[in-house]
């Protein structure tokens, strides 16, 4: 093979999509469970870890610049840097999203949630698990697997409509509880807009491996 | 789109025996640019070669096939080479200025083809000189010799050479390798400019520059075609897996 050096940069910049993807993963966990924990210092950690995460995001950034500067890459090394630049956007925001969650359970404070988390713990682990298996389809050049991926938000949404269903007919029971619904309610939107992200990955991966632009599966929300 | 060029089946065999282009067909599109790439050997520049018959300048060499240029085939024995070589210009890889005047390195090809007037042949050097982004450089210098023009000037002075006799098509064989980044660019926008007027066809082992300025690209690969596509295609979603590779440098 020529161009070794290029071609090991290709794919160290890959490797570090992926372990930006892992940190971001850990976040949503994260700020899941620190809010079911009521774990306001974990919280505080998820905030603080955020900007690292967009540090991250931007290094990744310049090494695409410099890489399409020196290196003028074409076809598939092309789309890879091409994806990647938008992948890291989607990772960067689903980590806001986790850091947004983790500012809530600030705000709630002291107080107790209006329900217990059932559906909640459930999208962050499907969103995670859809996020985790997505970055594995790029590695693997796996567009069809994407491609499921990308209809699976149909089951985040399920479960956010249940959430949303399920918190209004509370809040009308006791309208003392709206403020805590409503936080409640912002937390399940943040990790519904995390699967949304996810299937944005996954058309990047589509792209990547076929050229491809499309949006696979529009979210209802 | 109409092919100013058509090209069926397309053998050529050098006098030594071997078998350079192996049943190449594909259609050269009117007033448009076709880069041809490909590794050292692939067989790039023998396919160029072929549309102004160069490969007759040696003896033995071997056609078969044909090669359309408006519906007469180029390939045939009786081919009036003067003519077609009127028709298809060349412009090759390092600037070849005779050793005479501007003016008269331009006014050569259009005496040659039977014009004799001399206000009409000063004309068509200024217009040649105009066509390839030179009269505003060198237009008051026409009595100098080529000889003392930069080698960007001397290469744009060949393409002036080559549209002085109003070809339909202008073979460039990697025109830029010889030159620096700046005559490289002005020779760039030379070539956009031109396909308004005629049809190039070049090879050139610039990809980037094949990217740039072309908008059909053909890979080949020992002596066959391996791709041919839009450009842009090319370069973005190449359907052959070795055409990918080598664009992508992983061999060649």
């Amino acid at each position: 093979m020529t161009r070794m050096l290029y071609h090991n940069e290709l794919k160290e910049l890959e490797s570090e999509m992926y372990e930006l993807g892992d940190t971001v993963a850990k976040a949503v966990k994260d700020s899941v469970k620190s809010l079911k924990n009521r774990d306001i210092g974990e919280s505080k950690r998820i905030i603080k870890n955020d900007l690292l995460i967009n540090k991250k995001r931007f290094d990744i950034e310049e090494r695409c610049l410099l890489l399409i500067a020196t290196q003028q890459p074409m076809a598939i090394d092309l789309r890879i840097i091409a994806a990647v630049l938008n992948i890291v956007t989607d990772l960067e925001r689903i980590a806001d999203h986790a850091e947004g969650i983790a500012k809530i359970n600030i705000l709630l404070g002291k107080a107790p949630l209006v329900k217990p988390l059932i559906d909640v713990p459930k999208m962050a682990d499907k969103g995670v698990s859809m996020l985790k298996r997505c970055l594995k389809t790029f590695a693997d050049r796996d567009e069809k697997t994407a491609e499921a991926i990308c209809i699976e938000d149909d089951e985040v949404d399920a479960l956010y409509e249940e959430v949303y269903k399920e918190l209004i007919y509370l809040m009308i029971e006791d309208p003392k509880i709206i403020e805590g619904a409503t936080y409640l309610m912002w937390v399940a939107h943040n990790l519904e807009r995390i699967a949304d992200r996810v299937t944005n990955i996954a058309e990047r991966v589509i792209f990547m491996v076929t050229g491809k632009m499309e949006e696979i599966n529009v979210s209802k929300y | 789109m109409n092919a100013r060029l058509e090209v069926n089946r397309l053998n050529f065999y050098y006098s030594g025996g071997g078998h350079a282009l192996k049943e190449i067909s594909l259609a050269v599109y009117d007033k448009t640019v076709t880069a041809l790439i490909g590794p050292s050997g692939c067989g790039k520049t023998t396919f160029l070669r072929c549309f102004n018959r160069m490969h007759d300048l040696y003896p033995g060499n071997r056609y078969s096939g044909e090669i359309l240029l408006d519906g007469k085939n180029i390939l045939d024995r009786d081919m009036d080479l003067i003519w077609l070589r009127s028709k298809v210009g060349m412009v090759f890889q390092k600037p070849t200025p005779f050793p005479m005047s501007i003016f008269e390195n331009i006014a050569f090809g259009i005496r040659l083809v039977g014009i004799k007037g001399k206000s009409e042949i000063a004309g068509r050097v200024e217009r040649a000189l105009k066509g390839a982004a030179l009269w505003d450089e060198i237009g008051g210098r026409l009595k100098e010799s080529a000889l003392s023009l930069s080698g960007g000037q001397q290469q744009r002075l060949c393409i002036a050479r080559a549209i002085a006799v109003e070809p339909e098509v202008i073979l460039m064989d990697e025109p830029c390798s010889a030159l620096d980044p700046v005559a490289t660019a002005k020779i760039e926008d030379l070539i956009t400019g031109l396909k308004e007027d005629y049809t190039v066809v070049m090879v050139t082992h610039n990809m980037q520059q094949a990217a740039r300025v072309s908008d059909f690209t053909g890979f080949f690969m020992m002596g066959e075609l391996v791709e041919f596509d839009v450009t842009r295609t090319i370069f973005t979603t190449p359907s052959n897996k070795l055409t990918e590779d080598y664009i992508t440098g992983r061999f060649g």
